[in-house]
């Protein structure tokens, strides 16, 4: 069994997770938190949620409740707060509605999605004012007969309220950062009818299949674990038979399947969807083996070809093993082997890349190629907690990274070739048009990151409004092109110190100047408020060994283990290559 | 017909799935086992066990054959008029 990050193609059956659940977890990780609050028989779910956590290697505590949703949010002194879950995950049966419909007059059955929304609302709201994250299950589509297809025409029946329901929660989400969807119904739509057993259902209240509840339990896990750095942003491709059907080198262009007809279809359907994926920020690599020329040419002139060379941000064609090819991808892509996915039709491939990276997810594609594409979609291996700006311009942001990495090889000297960069940053404080961006680089940075303290955009919005707390976000460009928000530091006041409770920075920007940049800024600000000391602390992870020394690095000095400070009054600023834009924000935002 | 060897591999494999389910190799199972004398056997794993049987059985329970079972005695004798 992988780690969080690997996809589990065959999920273990309910029996299996059931036993993991009452395993003890590894000592050592701090546990997420997580409430599961249900109107139906909760037990067995649970227990696939926790052994599903087992199984990914994600400590987790859960407390489920039945029956008590309401009376568990609202009441402050409730076990659910005593508990001090950070996500509540809520889970209003469709069955258990329909049980409630039956009992409605005609006027309350057309309200009940209006009711049934305030009643949710109330939820996220009193959750939130806890700090608690929302998790809700949207409704299964019931199997409402009452007025056959003519249901869809009145709005006094079950099926026309129950879809009501679900748009009005994704609308509802869609304006709350803390408040999520999960998407039982979407669930529904794969398993059908074995998503329930009736004879459960009746006998004792469990509305989800145990069968059904391992993907339930995954699907969960990977939105819990998503938000604490997880998430998969990579994807490499490889191209004959898996981008298109045939061999370009040998069938050449008129020849590959691509297109409406044939085969071909099915290779369009999934270059269509992997374009969608391009347009949400997970970025698209080329590995293939293959002439560059060869290998290039569909993407320019290939007439049904749905993606093009713009949207593919490293192109690796050659005949070197694909292993060497991934280390180079990853030069300019550095993100976490976990955060990798490589589809590839040949399962020798396949296999070397598992054995030479195990850490990334390598679906085991099936042999026909119309099956590609609902295969890998029923992985859901995209799940992301977050979506902005800077993820739709990720594609071009490494596009420009791989002509800098051109660039660099044409100096010898490292400051000759910073400074042929051009560099400008800007340092300000946390803003509101920020603040989905700055939450995210909490939640997803892992490399270069002194505490790996995670934040959600509220608990932005409350630093950036605190008295007590300075912040700085930083965003830097090139002649190449922007990087945009790289790096974010949260100063804490603590007597006359500023503790650095945050510092962290996107490893793309690594070898620039920018800690100097901002540490410069980290000193103006204090010495502006007359703090003396600034201190610095190293929360060791997995995944954080690379800033393990990086207040020595920085002149600070050592206090005690994983502690060091640094005195304000004889700091020197530190020299960098960035042209800075610092002073003049500050001083408006702060007045 | 149901032979009594047929009846013999339903009680190994229906043993197989009391270890399995209730995780405990050491089970052994006899005509007038109840769940009070197997510490795991509770309202989940009950659940589990007949959803297994009925998948190593290729058998359909009714609810009320479940609800009516008084001890394994009574389980293997419903398994064997399924298959029957």
């Amino acid at each position: 069994m992988g780690g969080p990050h690997e996809p589990m193609q065959q999920l273990p059956d309910i029996t299996e997770l059931l036993r993991l659940s009452k395993t003890r977890a590894e000592d050592g990780a701090k546990p997420l938190r997580v409430a599961l609050l249900a109107d139906t028989a909760p037990q067995i779910l649970a227990s696939a949620i926790r052994g599903m956590a087992r199984a990914c290697g994600v400590a987790l505590e859960l407390f489920e409740e039945f029956n008590q949703t309401e009376l568990q949010v609202f009441d402050p002194g409730s076990d659910l707060y005593a508990f001090k879950p950070s996500t509540v995950m809520i889970y209003f049966a469709g069955e258990r509605l329909a049980d409630h419909f039956c009992g409605l007059k005609i006027e309350e059955r057309r309200n009940l999605a209006e009711t049934f929304m305030r009643n949710i609302r109330q939820l996220h709201g009193a959750l939130a004012t806890r700090g608690c994250e929302t998790i809700v299950f949207n409704l299964t589509t019931p199997r409402d007969g009452v007025f056959g297809n003519f249901g869809n025409k009145v709005n006094s029946s079950l099926t026309y309220q129950v879809r009501m329901i679900n748009c009005e929660l994704m609308r509802y989400a869609e304006g709350a950062g803390d408040f999520h969807v999960y998407d039982l119904n979407g669930l529904q739509a794969r398993q059908g009818e074995a998503l329930t057993d009736p004879r459960l259902y009746c006998s004792a209240k469990i509305a989800i299949a145990p069968d059904c509840t391992a993907i339930v339990a995954r699907d969960l896990i990977e939105m819990l674990t998503v938000r604490r750095g997880g998430g998969r942003k990579c994807l490499i491709l490889d191209l004959d038979n898996t981008l298109w059907g045939g061999v370009i080198g040998d069938d050449g262009m008129e020849r590959i399947q691509i297109g409406d007809l044939g085969l071909g279809y099915a290779f369009s359907r999934l270059q269509g969807w992997l374009k969608q994926l391009k347009e949400r920020g997970i970025v698209l690599a080329v590995c293939s083996k293959n002439d560059d020329a060869n290998a290039r040419e569909p993407f320019l002139s290939h007439p049904d070809m749905k993606l093009r060379l713009d949207d593919i941000a490293v192109f690796m064609a050659n005949w070197k093993d694909k292993a060497t090819n991934i280390r180079a991808i990853r030069q300019v892509i550095d993100v976490g082997m976990d955060a990798i996915v490589f589809l590839d039709d040949n399962p020798v491939e396949r296999q070397l890349i598992k054995e030479s990276f195990p850490d990334m997810c390598v679906p085991d594609l099936p042999e026909d190629p119309c099956e590609y594409l609902p295969f890998i979609q029923n992985l859901n291996l995209f799940e992301t907690s977050s979506w902005t700006a800077t993820d739709v311009e990720r594609t071009a942001s490494y596009q420009s990274e791989a002509r800098r990495l051109e660039a660099s090889e044409k100096y010898v000297n490292e400051d000759d070739f910073l400074s042929s960069l051009e560099m400008r940053g800007t340092v300000k404080p946390f803003v509101r048009f920020d603040f989905p961006r700055v939450a995210q680089l909490t939640q997803r940075s892992n490399q270069f990151n002194l505490r790996t303290v995670r934040y959600s955009e509220k608990q932005i919005e409350e630093l950036a409004a605190s008295s007590q707390h300075r912040t700085f976000s930083v965003s830097l460009q090139d002649k190449f092109g922007s990087y945009g928000l790289i790096s974010v530091v949260i100063l804490d006041r603590q007597d006359d110190a500023y503790f650095i409770d945050t510092w962290l920075m996107s490893c793309r920007v690594l070898k620039r100047g920018v800690e100097a940049l901002v540490l410069n800024s980290i000193v103006a600000a204090a010495r502006e408020d007359g703090v003396k000391e600034i201190i610095g602390e190293y929360l060791p992870t997995a995944k954080n060994g690379m800033v393990a020394r990086h207040y020595d690095t920085l002149g600070f000095t050592p206090i005690e283990a994983g502690r060091w400070k640094l005195a304000t009054d004889d700091y020197k600023p530190r020299q960098c290559q960035i042209a800075v834009e610092r002073e003049a924000e500050f001083q408006q935002t702060n007045a | 017909m149901v032979t009594g060897q047929d009846t013999d591999a339903v009680w190994s494999q229906l043993e197989g799935i009391f270890r399995e389910v209730m995780d405990d190799p050491g089970i052994t199972i006899q005509e007038t086992t109840t769940a009070s004398d197997i510490s795991r056997w509770d309202s989940i794993t009950h659940v589990l066990l007949i959803l297994a049987v009925e998948k190593k059985f290729k058998v359909k329970f009714r609810t009320t054959e479940i609800q009516s079972l008084q001890n394994v005695g009574e389980l293997v004798a419903l398994i064997r008029s399924k298959r029957s």
